[in-house]
């Protein structure tokens, strides 16, 4: 519930629609890749450090979160199959001879496979949430508050939790 | 407004400053955790860690009282470690590779009482029970159980004399419906006489009399021919059956000689007394001797296989082309002291691992501890690897000499008691394991020996007064079976002895038992008896009859009247010729 009224909020407040989009895209990373990995860090530094939407980014991130554990077994196979690769030898060597191929955990099946997974829809997210955003604002948040079930809402508990966040 | 959150900025420092603070806080914990859930996982018992201290740099660890249950016996110990300390490699962490330089272990005992039994979560050591040794009591067995359990050599010849007569029967029965019939040479016989007694009147009906005459002499030696082919495989059959019988009376001979130690208490039929009386403790010292083999490689498999597992569910790492390849785990040395009785002694290993093939080594192991309170000497090597199935290869030689021993419990039955009050052991043996499978043998030499025994029944009495008569004993011990769980077998001149003394104390109880069991075997001898073989003697003087027969009727001939009759064609010739003239 408390995951609803977050994403109500989200959607209804200031924030413009690159903010959310981009840290819905940083939440997808850093949920469908295993938590502790150094670019993960990386993740974390670019969101605190641009104005995007927080909320909107953790929100992402338990979305993904949950999403990458029914995908994982996927995730996995496309890492082994890129670190197989004969193509990806010669890289693969190279990073593994350095510290920060070593301290990326680069050869680790799931963590190739999920960053590139992540990474190639990180901008079809990017692109679509902002694109959503922007059509919920514009057209369905009035239509949507003048909705019988929304004004029930809004007399619920989970409209005293949405509105409790903003406090 | 700035795209740049500089508040962020200071966030970022202060969550990683913060996890940084975490983790130096709580990574004991999460260690001691770790510890204790991995180890758990791959033993499948309650394994506790009292503390566990990490320092950064350099990077490394001081464990102190692991306890692992013994699934066995879960209110003891498998193994009680006082302290170790490890010195890891950073970088290879990063890798999810544990590489441990060096690492020390102090205060190693065995089978030391838990405060509160621990859990066991799966009984996958399987608790083997030596039969002999838990029997409750030493008992003579009946003569219809040694019947029944025992392969006999007299069932065995029976049911194949049986099944021979049966083929045979069934084969000659069928050759001998094929024979020439009583009547049949009967007719052949009357149509002889018929032709020899005709007088013929023109030479062209005497030809055709000798050529029916010829045809049924072919068809005489046609029937003699198939009578002597039955004739002989009656005889080839007979010689058969009678190699068979042979063999049936030996085997029961040999059953009886076999079963007779056995009905009139001989020791070694008994399942072997020294097994009984020693057995229990030869477990316990080929457990203590071999436990590099038998315990340490298994739970490195068995870490390897949970390892593989999580590779499964969480994605496995790959390995690039590398000058320092590293496996997945490691222990390049590590000093081991381990707490005896109230001695102390190291072992030293090197290579500790589960991965051989990448290191191209075996994980090698040694004890060399002078003289003490306890023992002149110990030696111990050996070496293990594991192949990719995870299965063992291992080798290993010991040399223990005059071992101390005192008050240890041999044998406790109903109607036995025994207890090793003193004793000085020494010990030989080698062992080697292929593909889990153990083999080996050694020698155990107690000498000298106190024995403390009682018995109730005449029998047993007579055992214990033997055996506290012996003042040493050599015991020889083969081990086979499965790496984890294997067999001692021991056999010694104690087995001999035992049996003398049971001969010679031989009740009249048991005499009437040995009765029994001859009376048992000749029993099932004569149930493979060849069935009535009559019929067989009858056959045979029906086909001599008929031989005989037929050997008579081949004899007769048609040339006379033949002759004959040319004689009076000549005469008639030369009659005509001379009256002309």
């Amino acid at each position: 519930m408390q995951l609803l009224a977050k994403l109500f909020k989200v959607l209804n407040s200031e924030a413009s629609p690159w903010q959310i989009a981009f840290a819905i895209m940083c939440g997808l990373i850093i949920g469908l890749t295993p938590l502790w990995r150094i670019h993960n860090l990386l993740i974390l530094l670019i969101v605190l450090s641009f104005r995007m939407n927080l909320s909107g980014f953790i929100l992402s991130w338990v979305v993904f979160s949950g999403v990458a554990y029914v995908f994982d077994p996927l995730m996995i196979h496309i890492g082994e199959a890129i670190l197989t690769a004969e193509t990806f030898t010669t890289l693969g060597t190279a990073l593994y001879a350095s510290s920060l191929g070593q301290m990326s955990q680069f050869n680790h099946t799931l963590t190739m496979g999920s960053l590139i997974v992540s990474l190639t829809l990180a901008p079809i997210v990017l692109l679509l949430s902002r694109y959503l955003v922007i059509g919920y604002r514009q057209k369905i948040m009035k239509w949507v508050e003048k909705l019988k079930i929304v004004q029930l809402f809004k007399a619920s508990r989970l409209h005293r939790i949405y509105t409790q966040l903003g406090d | 407004m700035s795209i740049i959150r500089w508040k962020g900025i200071l966030s970022f420092v202060a969550i990683v400053g913060c996890l940084l603070l975490i983790v130096q806080l709580f990574a004991d914990s999460w260690i001691k955790w770790g510890i204790q859930r991995t180890l758990s996982n791959v033993l499948q018992v309650e394994v506790n860690v009292g503390q566990v201290k990490h320092q950064w740099s350099p990077l490394g660890l001081t464990i102190k009282q692991v306890q692992i249950t013994d699934a066995n016996a879960p209110q003891y110990n498998l193994y009680q470690i006082q302290q170790l300390t490890a010195d890891i490699q950073f970088t290879p962490l990063l890798m999810n590779k544990v590489i441990i330089d060096k690492m020390v272990v102090d205060g190693v005992r065995f089978n030391q009482l838990r405060q509160s039994p621990g859990a066991v979560y799966s009984q996958t050591t399987e608790v083997i029970v030596d039969e002999n040794t838990e029997s409750s009591d030493i008992a003579l067995p009946s003569v219809d159980d040694l019947l029944a359990s025992s392969p006999l050599k007299t069932t065995a010849a029976a049911n194949d004399l049986q099944a021979a007569f049966k083929q045979h029967d069934a084969a000659l029965r069928e050759q001998y419906q094929q024979l020439p019939t009583k009547e049949e040479l009967l007719e052949l016989q009357q149509q002889l006489k018929a032709l020899k007694e005709t007088d013929y009147k023109d030479p062209a009906a005497l030809l055709r009399a000798k050529q029916s005459f010829d045809d049924i002499k072919q068809q005489l030696r046609e029937k003699q021919q198939s009578l002597k082919q039955f004739k002989q495989a009656l005889e080839l059959a007979k010689a058969d059956i009678g190699d068979k019988s042979n063999a049936l009376k030996l085997a029961s001979q040999s059953d009886y000689s076999m079963l007779k130690g056995a009905v009139a208490g001989d020791a070694g039929a008994l399942s072997d007394i020294t097994q009984a009386v020693f057995g229990e403790q030869a477990q316990k010292w080929s457990q203590w001797i071999l436990t590099a083999v038998e315990k340490i490689a298994p739970l490195l498999a068995s870490s390897k296989a949970e390892q593989e597992l999580q590779e499964r569910l969480n994605g496995r790492w790959i390995e690039f082309d590398d000058a320092s390849k590293l496996p997945n785990f490691v222990i390049y040395q590590a000093d081991v002291g381990i707490q005896w009785q109230q001695l102390g002694f190291s072992s030293h290993w090197q290579d500790i691992t589960t991965e051989h093939a990448v290191i191209g080594r075996p994980t090698r192991f040694n004890v060399d501890a002078d003289a003490s309170d306890l023992w002149q000497q110990l030696k111990l090597s050996g070496e293990f690897s594991l192949d990719g199935n995870n299965l063992l290869t291992a080798a290993q030689s010991w040399s223990l000499s005059k071992l101390s021993l005192s008050d240890l419990a041999l044998i406790d039955k109903n109607s036995l008691q025994g207890q090793l009050d003193s004793g000085l052991l020494s010990s030989q043996g080698t062992i080697k394991v292929d593909n889990n499978q153990i083999t080996g043998t050694s020698t155990v030499n107690i000498d000298p020996l106190a024995i403390k025994a009682s018995g109730t029944s005449d029998m047993t009495s007579a055992i214990a007064k033997s055996l506290t008569a012996l003042s040493s004993l050599q015991l020889n011990a083969t081990l086979s079976g499965d790496v984890q769980h294997p067999n001692v077998a021991l056999t010694s001149n104690l087995d001999k002895q035992m049996a003398n003394i049971i001969t010679a104390n031989l009740s009249p109880k048991a005499q009437q038992r040995l009765s029994q069991l001859q009376q048992a075997l000749t029993d099932k001898a004569n149930v493979g008896d060849a069935p009535n073989d009559q019929q067989w003697s009858s056959w045979s003087d029906n086909a001599d009859g008929q031989l005989a027969n037929i050997e008579q009727m081949l004899k007769q001939k048609l040339d006379n009247l033949v002759d004959k009759e040319k004689d009076k064609l000549k005469t008639k010739l030369l009659n005509k010729l001379f009256k002309d003239d």
